[in-house]
This record gives C-alpha cells, structure tokens and sequence, in this order.
C-alpha cells in the first residue's frame, strides 16, 4: 500500500512539474474582457463556488430505463472513487472543489482541487492533432475555441464510467457521451453554462451551470490517500449474496 | 415486463442526479439517530489532516474504564481549509471533546465537533453524514 500511495505522489509531482514547464514556456495568451465574436474572456485565475448560474436550482439529469436499471444493479464496492480514481466530467465539476485556469496561446489548462486532475483543453486552428479514434480516456479529450466572448469547450472520446454524470449516482457515462462547456466573465464572476449528451444514458441532454468568485489562496492539493479511500467501502453491504 | 419497466421508471425520477456538493462516497454507514451519538473526552493520538477523508484519533476510556481509541472521520483536507481548520490546528496530546456519529457497535465516527481545552471549537463543514437534529 506504501507503495501505491509513494507511486500516486510520483504521479503527482510528476504530473506537477510537466505542468510547469508547460506553462513556463508556452507564450501566455493576450486575453482580455469583451464581448466581440473573437475577444478572449480573461479566464485565468483559481476560482471558488458561489452557486448555481443566475441562482437557478440545477435540474436533474434524467437516466434513460437502461442506464436507470445499471444504477440498480450497480453494487457500491465497485466505486472506482474508493481507488482514488478520478471523477470524470460532468460530476468533477459539480463537485465542490475550486480549480485553477490557466490560459495559454494555444490551450487552456483546467487543474482542478478535486482528486488534482489536470484537463488540457487544445486550442482550434492551432495544428493540433485530433484523438486516435480508438482512444477513450477518463476526462475524455477536449477542444476549444472563443465565439462571442466565451471559452467554449468540446469534449468526447470518455471511457466508459459508472459514474458518468454524477460524483456519486451510478448512471454510465458511456463512449458516446459528450460534453459542451461555456465559460465567461461578469465582472468578477466566472460563469458555465454546461450541456452533456449521452444517447445511450440520458433521455434528454443534462444541462447545468455554475458561478465561482476569484479565489486568493492556492489550491490544497488533494493528494488521494489509496488506503483511506477504500476504506469506506468495507461497511457497505453488498446487494447481492455471499459467494460460497 | 410492464411492472419492470414501471419501476425503472420510478427509479430514474428518484435518482435525481442532483448538483449538489458530495461527499467523497455515501456515508450511509454512519448512525443520524441521537440514541448512537457519541460525546467523548479524550487525549489526541494521532490527526490525518488528508483526502479524501481526514481522520482523528482520540484515546479515552470506555464504561469498564479500559483505554480504547476512537477514530473520527472527516472531510478532505481542501474543505476543512474553507473552515479555518489545519494541519496545526490540532495536535498530539491535545485534550478535547468529541461530537460524533458513530457506526453502531464500532470505535469509528463521522466527526461532528471538535472542542479543544481551551474552549476553542472546530466545526467541520457540514455534510450529509450530520443529522439536522444535531445543533452544533
């Protein structure tokens, strides 16, 4: 177990510095507030949530009958989360953790305080390569472009995940799910506007979004103890009987 | 196949896959009756200021008087930071009362209050393993 938990550090150091030296020495982008189609919305900073956008109440995402019965059969000790396994979006975002943006010249990069998961959104119109088609990944790979003042963000090619659209509800994510993100500024307001789509999971497609406030203090760094996280899992009783 | 399909139905409205903060994973486990809540006094042993779940660690003495160890789990150290809570707010040997929502029958409990000797009080983010009965 020490180990894993030496090897997750390793990962995250590692993980840390080659974010470093991507940020020091890609050219930081010129951003700037406006509203024209190709202004670019001042994005960067650490950001910290105020509640739901325009404090409208989040509805719910409602699971096709097939994604409702995996929910039902799904037995808790299989939560990737118990392994330190990050969530993917959408449920990383609704979670309640604060991230940091950082924009550059030809991506955007999205680290988040929840389970210290690193997105890097590709730039259009910036050479970069597409996905390898056979290629599914938990936080999925992510394009983007500004129209109209907004970061808006493609993602798909998801690996499949029981928790697909929630940190905790076990409605799969499947391989077709995809997921648009809009983000913009109001002031000192960072605000999203989300839409997931999964023809396979979701009856209709899950729209949510949020408000954060500029946050002062960095980010704490989750640091995902392996052996505490599972061990919530051995006082859950199983669904199903013994095996003999 | 009707009836099925009907109680699928029911399940997809009742899982209202809301957009609330969660917890690392259910903390269903964990007694909200106030029959099972715990109130202790006892000497800090050891403090996992850590995610997914800090863990404290407080050595008192049962009804025979033998010594035993509570472990009291919390949130993630990224959460406790919001209440002002640290690695260094609490330490080895600190004398303090315990509030907490124990697994029936076990030494281990969602941690609701800490407060310390010198009356100083720690009061974890609330989360869904609190019962709205209990006010802290």
């Amino acid at each position: 177990m020490r180990h894993a938990r030496n090897s997750s550090r390793r990962a995250i150091v590692t993980g840390a510095v080659a974010a470093a030296v991507i940020i020091a020495f890609t050219p930081a982008v010129s951003a700037q507030s406006g509203t024209g189609s190709s202004a670019i919305p001042k994005l960067t900073g650490i950001w910290h949530r105020k509640g739901p956008l325009n404090g409208k109440t989040n509805a719910p995402a409602v699971p096709t009958n097939r994604a409702a019965g995996f929910n039902q059969a799904f037995d808790d000790a299989f939560n990737p989360t118990y392994d330190c396994s990050p969530t993917p979006i959408p449920g990383l975002i609704n979670d309640d953790y604060d991230f940091q943006i950082t924009q550059q010249a030809d991506r955007v990069i999205i680290r988040y305080e929840k389970m210290d998961v690193v997105r890097t959104i590709w730039l259009e119109g910036h050479g970069h390569p597409k996905p390898d088609t056979n290629v599914y990944t938990n936080q999925g790979h992510s394009v983007g472009r500004y129209e109209g003042g907004r970061l808006v963000v493609e993602t798909t090619h998801f690996a499949f995940d029981p928790r697909g659209f929630s940190a905790n509800r076990w409605v799969p994510g499947s391989t077709l799910k995809k997921m648009t993100e809009r983000y913009w500024r109001e002031g000192d307001t960072l605000k999203l506007d989300s839409v997931s789509e999964d023809p396979i999971s979701l009856k209709q497609p899950y729209s949510y979004g949020w408000e954060w406030e500029v946050r002062k203090e960095e980010l704490t760094p989750y640091d995902c103890d392996p052996q505490d996280s599972r061990w919530g899992a051995q006082w859950h009783d199983s669904k199903y009987p013994p095996d003999k | 196949m009707r009836r099925s399909f009907r109680t699928l139905a029911v399940v997809a409205v009742a899982l209202g896959l809301s957009a609330e903060a969660f917890a690392h994973h259910s903390t269903t486990y964990y007694s909200r009756e106030q029959k099972d809540f715990v109130k202790i006094e006892g000497k800090v042993v050891k403090w996992e200021y850590r995610s997914p779940h800090s863990q404290l660690y407080v050595e008192t003495t049962d009804k025979e008087g033998k010594a035993v160890t509570w472990r009291f789990e919390s949130t993630p150290a990224a959460w406790l930071a919001r209440e002002g809570i640290t690695k260094d707010s609490i330490k080895f040997g600190d004398q303090v009362t315990v509030e907490g929502f124990p697994i029936p029958g076990q030494l281990f409990a969602w941690l609701g209050k800490i407060t310390k000797a010198d009356g100083t009080r720690l009061l974890p983010q609330r989360s869904s393993a609190t019962p709205d009965w209990w006010k802290p």
